[in-house]
């Protein structure tokens, strides 16, 4: 598979949301940030 | 305006509450937090003895002329020891911290104002209304448009350094540009981040020759180091080291980084302790710092947060919506670098980062093509969110301050620092 920017901004783009999730969970919600 | 209907008066009348709510700040604020008393001291010191003056940590309020003003540049002072002249005050520290509260006021309302005209220039009509709207709402913006602290102001320089940047057939924009880094200079040290800003974004935004774009960039090195020059004078004579604002700035760094001092009480960090302190600052300082500036902003600038961090996402696929944005990116970027690569990235800090988190947030909402009637939506509930968060923030704390942050949400240190300063000096209620 050919390793182009889409593919790589698709793959960030879904760092990023997990990133969130993340801060939500354990910022947001258990720790209130 | 017309098109925005209903929202466009809901935002007029956000605004108008946020002024409100800005001249409430200044009196909520009766009572002095942390760095501002060196300014405050510096600039009573400056009306009554003619020098500008540190005061002793601990003895906010005490006008001893104990040590030459080293730690903040002299800017901020300097206005607040002006306005006290010019209303003919007393030159104690109490009338010193009222000026500057004044002063932030007068920041605070200006970065409304310079926000609206930035995204007007860069976005639309529509959304500068409701860009305008959230910060005025925005209840860190609010207490810092009254506790007398600089970073409203810095915010200022930052918006008006950003529309300098766009006039770009104005062929004393170099010189403006110069003259506002080496003013921001010496306001916040912080603001030294507009040199490299600048640079980059003369060689970059430029239509011109790259011989002009050099010269232009060489302008803005040299004015800005001829406003900076007579304080690296003022130090060199006083301290014997023109930079010695830094120095004093870096023994902070270097208590941080476990770096002792020498026999004499000087700090002189080997080649290796410098290596030392740039691992630190790379594997410890700026995660951590990044992760407590993306959490915060997650609260501070409810739902709009995620469309920055992906439309800033999408600036590094796209070169020609960076380009547009670049002044913006490049303020942010250098500012936000800087704060966080710093030992504790202070809730202050964040104040200068709203303004420009909101513009690239409702860029990426412009891109998005999301429907009317969704997009009113999004609006709505943004306009709303913010609200909300300011009327928390309000009763979170019982002076209504927010200078150290823990209200509603946790500090830099986990804490409720402002809670914890308002009861432990007493602050609460207020005497009459």
């Amino acid at each position: 598979m050919k390793f182009s920017p889409p593919i790589l901004r698709r793959v960030l783009q879904c760092l990023l949301a997990a990133a969130f999730l993340f801060t939500l969970i354990e910022g947001v919600v258990l720790r209130l940030t | 305006m017309r098109k925005l209907g209903i929202i466009g008066w809901v935002c007029v009348g956000m605004i108008v509450v946020g002024l409100g709510l800005r001249v409430a700040s200044v009196g909520w604020n009766w009572f002095i937090h942390g760095d501002v008393q060196i300014d405050a001291s510096a600039g009573a010191t400056l009306v009554t003895y003619g020098k500008l003056m540190g005061v002793e940590e601990g003895q906010p309020l005490l006008l001893e002329p104990t040590q030459p003003l080293a730690q903040h540049g002299p800017v901020w002072a300097v206005m607040g020891a002006g306005l006290v002249r010019l209303m003919g005050w007393e030159g104690t520290v109490e009338n010193a911290f009222f000026a500057l509260r004044l002063l932030s006021l007068l920041s605070g309302i200006a970065v409304v104002a310079l926000s609206f005209a930035v995204a007007k220039q860069f976005l639309n009509e529509e959304d500068a209304w409701v860009i305008a709207a959230c910060l005025s709402l925005s209840y860190l913006l609010i207490d810092y448009s009254g506790n007398g602290a600089l970073y409203s102001l810095q915010t200022v320089f930052y918006l008006l350094w950003v529309l300098l940047m766009r006039r770009e057939d104005w062929k004393w924009r170099a010189v403006s540009i110069g003259l506002l880094d080496g003013v921001s200079y010496l306001m916040n040290f912080q603001s030294i981040i507009l040199l490299p800003a600048s640079v980059l974004g003369l060689l970059l935004l430029s239509r011109s020759h790259w011989k002009r774009r050099v010269v232009d960039c060489a302008i803005v090195a040299a004015c800005a180091l001829a406003v900076a020059s007579p304080w690296f004078i003022r130090n060199a004579m006083i301290f014997g080291d023109p930079l010695y604002s830094h120095y004093i700035n870096q023994i902070y760094v270097f208590i941080k980084a476990g770096v002792p001092p020498l026999a004499n009480g000087r700090y002189e960090p080997s080649i290796a302790e410098w290596f030392s302190i740039l691992w630190g600052m790379i594997h410890t300082w700026l995660p951590n710092n990044l992760y407590y500036v993306s959490r915060k902003l997650l609260v501070i600038l409810p739902i709009v947060f995620p469309f920055a961090a992906y439309g800033l996402l999408d600036y590094v696929f796209s070169w020609s919506r960076l380009r547009k944005m670049l002044p913006i990116v490049l303020v942010l970027g250098f500012h936000t670098l800087l704060s966080v690569a710093w030992p504790v990235a202070k809730f202050r800090y964040l104040v200068p980062m709203l303004p420009f988190v909101l513009l690239i947030a409702f860029e990426q909402m412009g891109i998005l093509q999301i429907r009317s009637g969704v997009r009113h939506i999004v609006i709505g509930m943004t306009l709303a969110a913010f609200a909300g968060v300011a009327f928390l923030t309000y009763h979170s704390v019982p002076t209504h301050t927010y200078y150290y942050d823990g209200a509603i949400t946790q500090d830099a240190f986990h804490g409720t620092q402002e809670k914890d300063f308002v009861r432990d000096n007493g602050y609460f209620p207020r005497p009459r």
